[in-house]
């Protein structure tokens, strides 16, 4: 491999990792804003929508790769569902666990979203196991610029890279779209900016925070659902590491901002894949955390994050 | 008619009593003002009304109803507006966006339809836009839509509050000191503002205010609390001649002095209170 392939296999890499991420930070970051919580089982959620959807792909009896109008058929179908799934599932974690102690103390949520993660995580153990999960390789991974272009490359770039950027990019879009054009999504950024004034400007607070759980939740799903695709394999605890990456992701890019978001994620996806590859993969959960510091320091509200908090 | 009755509302923050058995009528169509020292009990009345907390006992009937304890977000939908002393705006959103927030509680759209967007939906939203526009037009925002609430002048933001409070179509609308910081031609045009919107929309207005003229200018109506307990009401002229208004402004030294010297030649009226607004 050539320094010029090598560099591009790295920046590929880099926004794969990135576009998961993103997609979960966004969850961490959108409750955060509304409601000042970390919620500590939405890496969980991302778990969930693994598993969810490996369970879906079961009941229709999917067992390897697909093609044509059945692969479509399949993939928009579970993922739809998959989404619903996850989505209600994070609305009910937020009416049981959560709503209960919306006046309580920061602290109170805070340590129950900790329990409600190592709940979800137990019961997915006993749920699926405690091994490592195959899950069908539906998508079939065509390499594109040997097989497709005719180029003669060591790079590898796959239809599978095309699946996980294909969908995680337009979703970020689309609730970027979403947050900004739409009524619920002014009154999310009013309810983000002043709960108390906005529910005295006639917005149902308690709707908006359904909402948002339930948008992070479904988007979370997705995530869990896509990284299954590619990469055919998970585990029950896979949802606390990329939880604790995609946290470091929304706090680096401004905890409460979208944009910073999904802004962290790719830079914490960039910084995984050069990390993994100049140093080594035990290294890079130190640099990814030393980095975080480090912006913390000279940065103390993220990248995007203003002094005062400017949510969502 | 009353739009807005409080029957012995009482309002008690553990041992202190805000608000003490309050009675208080605000009639259909009027502009009535509600003054008094600080700490009062003002502003926890406003909070009360606007469903920020329920009264500890008493009643409060909004157009014949009851609502106590209702939520903020019901007590808007059944048509109460409100501004803040302390301007309250959504700082990082533009003008036009903060009066559409406002009108949140009057469209229908719910997210499945902001997600699906058919045509029912998008029709809504362009007219919601239009009548913020107006909106911004009447208070006198005619080209700030797109600025951000928090780039606005600080004259320019209290009438942005008023639109957005307007943009629900409110029937009471509660002005928390609106002209407070402002120099007296932003003061004027507040004033005028205020009754025109009294005039032309229809909306009761009752405002808090610690600017004497303004109150006693634009109410038709004046109630004054005192410790949490209504000392006078009535007309301005008649609040503004009555010894207990004096009284808890100034003390009762001063007052006794005032109807000592009131008794000895005929002062003019207006004299104590002219003191007061200054």
């Amino acid at each position: 491999m050539t320094q010029t392939e090598l560099l591009i296999q790295l920046l590929i890499n880099g926004v794969t990792i990135g576009s998961y991420l993103a997609l979960i930070a966004l969850g961490y970051t959108m409750v955060y804003g509304i409601i000042e919580l970390i919620n500590f089982a939405h890496g969980d959620i991302y778990m969930l929508g693994f598993m969810i959807s490996l369970t879906l792909l079961g009941v229709l009896g999917v067992r390897g790769t697909l093609g044509g109008w059945e692969l479509w058929a399949v993939l928009i179908g579970v993922m739809l569902a998959t989404m619903l799934c996850t989505g209600l599932l994070n609305m009910t974690i937020d009416r049981l666990a959560y709503k209960p102690l919306r006046r309580a103390p920061r602290l109170a949520p805070l340590i129950t979203a900790v329990g409600m993660s190592f709940m979800l995580e137990n019961l997915a153990m006993i749920w699926k196991g405690s091994s490592q999960i195959f899950y069908p390789n539906v998508f079939p991974m065509i390499d594109i610029p040997n097989q497709v272009l005719g180029m003669k490359t060591n790079v590898l770039f796959t239809t599978k890279d095309v699946l996980l950027i294909g969908v995680t990019v337009p979703l970020m879009v689309g609730l970027s779209l979403f947050i900004r054009n739409t009524k619920m999504g002014k009154a999310m950024r009013a309810t983000a900016q002043d709960r108390e004034a906005a529910a005295l400007m006639g917005i149902d607070a308690e709707n908006v925070i359904r909402t948002t759980f339930f948008v992070g939740g479904a988007l979370a799903g997705t995530a869990g659902m896509i990284v299954g695709l590619y990469l055919n394999t998970g585990r029950y605890l896979m949802g606390f590491d990329a939880g604790l990456l995609a946290f470091t992701s929304a706090v680096l890019g401004g905890i409460g901002n979208v944009t910073g978001a999904m802004l962290g994620g790719f830079f914490i996806g960039f910084l995984q894949a050069f990390s993994d590859q100049y140093l080594s993969s035990e290294w890079t959960r130190i640099i990814v955390f030393t980095t975080l510091i480090l912006v913390l320091v000279f940065r103390p509200s993220g990248l995007l994050g203003q002094r005062t908090p400017d949510k969502l | 008619m009353a739009l807005l009755e409080a029957v012995k509302v009482t309002k008690q923050f553990g041992g202190l009593t805000a608000v003490n058995e309050l009675n208080l009528v605000i009639e259909k169509g009027t502009i009535a003002g509600l003054i008094g020292p600080n700490g009062a009990g003002k502003s926890s009345f406003f909070n009360m009304v606007s469903g920020l907390y329920p009264p500890t006992s008493g009643h409060l009937l909004f157009d014949g109803r009851e609502i106590n304890g209702f939520r903020p977000n019901r007590v808007a939908a059944l048509g109460v507006g409100r501004t803040f002393q302390n301007i309250r705006l959504f700082n990082n959103m533009t003008a036009l966006e903060n009066v559409l927030v406002g009108m949140d509680c009057r469209l229908k759209a719910g997210w499945l339809g902001a997600l699906l967007r058919p045509p029912a939906v998008t029709t809504e939203e362009a007219r919601a836009r239009e009548k913020a526009e107006k909106l911004l037009a009447y208070v006198g925002l005619p080209r700030a839509g797109d600025d951000l609430a928090k780039n606005l002048p600080y004259g320019l933001q209290r009438r942005l509050e008023v639109a957005r409070a307007l943009a629900s179509d409110p029937k009471l609308l509660l002005l928390d000191e609106p002209t407070a910081g402002m120099n007296p031609q932003e003061t004027a045009d507040a004033m005028t503002l205020i009754r025109r919107v009294r005039d032309e929309l229809g909306v009761t207005v009752l405002l808090i205010e610690h600017d004497m003229k303004v109150a006693m200018g634009l109410s038709e109506r004046i109630t004054v609390l005192d410790y949490g307990a209504k000392i006078a009401e009535g007309t301005p002229e008649e609040v503004r001649a009555n010894p207990k208004v004096i009284e808890a402004y100034l003390g009762k030294g001063v007052a006794t002095g005032l109807a000592a010297k009131r008794e000895a030649g005929p002062p003019p009226p207006s004299e104590p209170m002219a003191e007061l607004g200054g």
